[in-house]
Parts: C-alpha cells; structure tokens; sequence
C-alpha cells in the first residue's frame, strides 16, 4: 500500500474514533459547531492526501525533473 | 492517457456535501429526534442542490464541472453559519471593522463562488481528477456522522425497552366522569421563578402580576418547587405525576438517553386518564423537541414556524440574519399566548398544553415588548452556556430575563383573560414554571449551582369550586393529582415534595436537594457567585 493510502487510511480511523467520542451534553439541540468544522477539516485533510495519490505520478515526475535536472547540473560543473 | 476510473466518471460529491449538515445535526441529537425528522430538510437540500447543478449544467454543458461549481456552492452555504458564528462580532470592531460578521461572510462566499464559477467556466482542464476527489473527501465527510449514528442506534437496541408509561393500568377505572367536564389549561412557562427569590436574587419585584393571578381567584403557591432542575425531566415528571425514580431504574443512572423521558411528556398518564374521560389533547408547538407534541388530537402552530432540528439546520447558514431568528422566537412566544382563548371554544372538553419557551433564553423582548436590542441570536443556551460560551455577563443576563418575564407577564394576563371570557364552562387553568431562573445554574456542576434559585417556581391554580387539597409548598408531581382528585373523583395520593438536581450529561442520575435548596452551603454558593459575571 502506497504511504498517502496508509495515512489516509489512519485518518479515517482516527476521525471516526473521534467522531464516536463525542457526547452531546445539551438540554437541547447541540449544534455541534466544533466537531462541525473538525469534521470538514478532516475531511478535507483526507481529500488533500487523495489528491496527492491522484496526482502523485505527475507529482513525482514533477519533482524529478525539478530536482534531478538540478543535481546532475551541479555534478557537471 | 490518464487512468480516472470510476470514481471520475460519476460525480456524487454534491449530493453528499448537501445531506452532510443534516446527517450531522441528526447524529448529534438522535436521542431527541426520530430518524423521520431528517426527512424534510434532507429532502429539501437534496432537490434544491439537484435543481441547482441540472442549472449549472445547462450554463456549463459539462455535469462534472457543474458539479464543482454545486459542491463549491452547496458548502459555501453550510459553512456560512459556522463561519459567523466563530468570527465573534467582537473581533471586527477590534478591526477596526462596522460591518456585520454575517453580511462579511456573505460577501466572502460570494466573492468565492463567483471566483469559483470563473475558474470552472475558463479551465480546460479534465475535471474528472478533481471529481474523484471530491467524491472521496465528501464521502470520508458523511461517513462520520453515519458511524455515529449506526452506534448510537445500536446502542439503542441492545439497552432495555422503554414503553413508555408510568399509568398504572386499573387507575382509570376507579374514576367518575363528572356531569360538566371543565377544559384545563396546562401553561408552562420556562423558567419562571418564584416571587419571594426573584426579590431576592434579582431585585424584582413581581407582586403586580401575582396580584393579579390572585384577584383572578387563583391559588398562588407561595413556596413552590419545581421536582426536577430541567425541563424535560419536570415535565415528565408532572404529567405522569410522578417521580422518575422508576424510568431511572429501567434506563440506568448512567444512561445518557433522553428518548424515554421525552417520550413520557407526549404521552403522559395525565392525557391517558383525561382521553378515558372523554377529553381531546390540544397542543401547542414549543419549537422545543420534547414538548412539541405532533401526536396530540389538535397540534397547533403558527405554519410559518419550524421545528427545533429544521432550525438547526438554517442556524447552519447564514441565511437568516440575527434579527429574523429573533422575530421567529417572538412569534413563537407569542402564537400561543394570543390564540390560547380560541382552545376554550371548542366543542368538546379539552387538556390544552402550551409550553411556552419564555422567561426563558433567547431574550428577544425588551420591557416594553419592543425586539431585545442584542444584536447576536444565541438560541436556547441558558446558564454557563449563554453567560460563559456566548460572552453575556450574568448581570446582563439576568436584566434581559426579568426584562422578557415583565414583558410575558402582560401577555399571560392577557390570555388568562381570554380563556376565562371564552369558556362556557369555568376552566382549569394552571401556570406553573417548569424549573426556576438559569443565572445561577450551572448543567454540569451543582457546585456552581444555587439550588433556591433554579428550583423556586411560578405555581398558580384556578380551580373555580375546587383547590381545596392545594397548599404552598405544592411541586408539580401533585399537580394533575390534586385536579384529578377533586374534579374526577379519583383517589392519587399526594406525593411526598422533593426536589432533584441532575446533570444535563445524565439525565436519570438523580441526586435529591430537597434539604440543600435554601441551606446555609447553597446561600454560600450563590454569595460566591452573585459578584461574578461568569461561572469559574
């Protein structure tokens, strides 16, 4: 398993641990408006890290153009 | 050629970004709400996202990059409320900033999606990468609150079954129907204190309203006390005239399960011995789950009104300002108190329960019935919730709660007026406070707590012809007792008057105060905090 799914994977477990904790201690209806924006936030760290996987080919290329054209021009000289 | 796969091909993400509120919301209050109540506003979100993407497809020619553009839409939408409700109106004038934070955060997620709507029109790029994606974050968003809730209802199933009654199956039968069978009017008004405490805690002096209930020809209770600190344990606790010892024992002291009490306050000992008298149950929506009882034979609300999850809801959003949510809470208030009087002429004999969220928080009306000039809409939070969390002092808070009970009390003597003009035969009518003040009540903590105040009530009879087994000291699990006995010739004994304090996080763990409400170590509590605007 790539280390993007393994972390994403670890994520979702920790969320969901998180999410499960959570009591509701209100007379009347919580909002919740914490774990609200840690959820999203969540969700949108885990989205980050499957963008990464989605473009993690290009992403590499990327940095192996970048910095492998650098390394070898500093052999060179 | 790049692979996508499936998970490109189709866009979900915008559906689930729209039901994520809902499931949410849901998840965490699913001990107060059947499932059935996430059935219209998910239904709701779900058609208006629908109708906006199939828009955004015909401006776009592309579903996935309408799809983008909905997602961007549908959220911006959902994180307007938190987003305002985080950026404290506060740190804008620190700013140097006049502008409101909800007319900033609408402007932000305007300038947004308009920047949104320009990147999706103007990209050439394949939008199927960033639909995968999207379609995982917003699946990874939803399985949260969907995990919650299938523990939460296993849970559910595995404890023991509650049915639901306290009525002893036999007591209805030793009962005679009397020849004229009063309507009897059940007005609760939340935490409407008792007259000698709110001289006291509050330097208010309420006789003028007490006076009038008295040359009304009610009986006042002058040393009252509710049974229980909250409302939904009182209310069960007074309908089903009795103590919640028995559910606590069934449920566990450690449960933190609301369904069974709330489900006692719809369908009550004191509506089953009165439906095998003949008599219709008439209600009136509270916009509080627990006392809106949509089951009664006559549920009555102001149309425009929504219920308490369907608010949670807009209150995700920034789409109703702090002045709407306000003007909603005043007709909430008021709906019931000015059309109370229409109950009396109904042809048949009537229990009519209106439970009226006032003196209580929100504090929406000045002294003179002008809108409350608090500028933040903060809902139902009372003690360290409104005075700690929502950044009002206690001393300010307890202005704007007598300021609203001033404002009520005309509103209450107004419909006791119309009641009493409007009924054919004298009614029963009894005005009562669920629980005391919330200034010095603390949910968590008794500690922080000063019990006299928080138990003290409003307990008023009018009982043409009968009241004689009332007295002062009478709580409210003697309540329907006393009326039963005397109009209906049944045989309740009395209870014994005790009082409970239980923590909001376990509502069946009981913890009797009867002896300390008013000791010398609950005066102490209440010197420690008077001085303080905030709980420690």
């Amino acid at each position: 398993m790539r280390y993007p799914v393994k972390l994403a994977a670890t994520l979702i477990v920790v969320a969901l641990v998180l999410v499960l904790l959570m009591d509701n201690a209100y007379a009347y209806l919580d909002p919740g408006t914490g774990s609200y924006i840690l959820q999203l936030l969540i969700a949108g760290v885990l989205g980050g890290l499957f963008a990464i996987k989605v473009y993690w080919a290009k992403l590499k290329a990327f940095m192996m153009s970048r910095f492998g054209k650098r390394s070898g021009g500093e052999e060179e000289t | 050629m790049e692979r996508t796969g499936m998970k490109g091909r189709f866009a979900i993400h915008p559906l689930l970004f729209a039901v994520f509120p809902v499931l949410f919301l849901f998840s965490k209050n699913m001990q107060d709400f059947p499932a059935t109540v996430m059935l219209k506003p998910g239904a709701v979100v779900v058609l208006s996202t629908v109708v906006a993407w199939a828009a955004l497809r015909m401006a776009l020619e592309d579903w996935r990059r309408a799809g983008l553009l909905a997602s961007l839409a549908v959220s911006l939408f959902f994180l307007s409320g938190p987003a305002a409700a985080v950026l404290p109106q506060v740190a804008l004038a620190a700013w140097g900033l006049t502008v409101r934070t909800q007319h900033l955060v609408i402007a932000a997620s305007a300038g947004l999606l308009a920047a949104g709507a320009y990147a999706v029109a103007k990209t050439r790029k394949d939008p199927r990468n960033l639909t995968k994606i999207l379609n995982f974050a917003s699946v990874c968003l939803v399985l949260a609150p969907v995990a919650s809730i299938v523990r939460q209802q296993a849970n559910e199933m595995s404890g023991p079954r509650w049915n639901a009654s306290l009525a002893d199956e036999g007591e209805v039968l030793q009962t005679q129907t009397p020849a004229v069978r009063p309507n009897i009017f059940y007005i609760i008004l939340d935490g409407y204190g008792r007259a000698d405490e709110l001289k006291q805690a509050y330097g208010y002096d309420n006789s003028e309203f007490v006076d009038f209930l008295t040359k009304k020809g009610f009986y006042v209770a002058a040393h009252s006390r509710s049974n229980y600190c909250q409302t939904i344990t009182s209310l069960s606790s007074s309908l089903n005239m009795e103590y919640l010892d028995v559910v606590a024992a069934l449920v566990g002291k450690g449960s933190k399960k609301r369904g069974p009490i709330d489900s006692l306050i719809g369908d009550s000992r004191a509506r089953k011995f009165l439906a095998a008298q003949g008599y219709r149950f008439a209600a009136f929506a509270s916009g509080f789950h627990a006392t809106d009882i949509h089951n009664a034979d006559i549920y009555i609300g102001d149309p425009w009104q929504f219920g308490e999850f369907e608010w949670g809801i807009i209150n995700a959003t920034a789409a109703l300002s702090d002045e709407a949510k306000s003007e909603q809470e005043r007709r909430r208030i008021l709906y019931p108190l000015e059309s109370m009087g229409r109950a009396a002429e109904l042809p048949y004999p009537v229990l009519v329960f209106a439970h009226i969220v006032a003196p209580h928080a929100p504090y929406v009306f000045e002294r003179d019935g002008r809108p409350s000039d608090i500028a933040k809409y903060y809902g139902l939070a009372t003690g360290e919730h409104l005075v700690n969390r929502q950044g009002i002092t206690r001393p300010e808070s307890m202005r704007r709660y007598i300021d609203q009970m001033a404002f009520v009390n005309g509103k209450v003597a107004a419909a006791i007026e119309d009641i009493l003009s409007k009924s054919k035969t004298p009614p029963v009518i009894v005005v009562q406070g669920d629980h005391g003040p919330c200034a010095f009540f603390h949910h968590e903590d008794i500690e922080k707590t000063y019990l006299a105040d928080r138990l003290s009530i409003l307990n008023a009879y009018y009982m043409p012809g009968a009241g004689r087994k009332l007295y002062d000291t009478i709580t409210p699990v003697n309540t329907f007792r006393v009326i039963f006995d005397e109009y209906f010739g049944a045989n309740y004994k009395l209870l014994p008057d005790r009082s409970f304090y239980n923590r909001s996080s376990k509502p069946y763990d009981f913890l009797e105060v009867t002896n300390e409400a008013g000791s010398d170590r609950d005066r102490k509590v209440y010197e420690r905090l008077k001085d303080k605007d905030y709980f420690d």
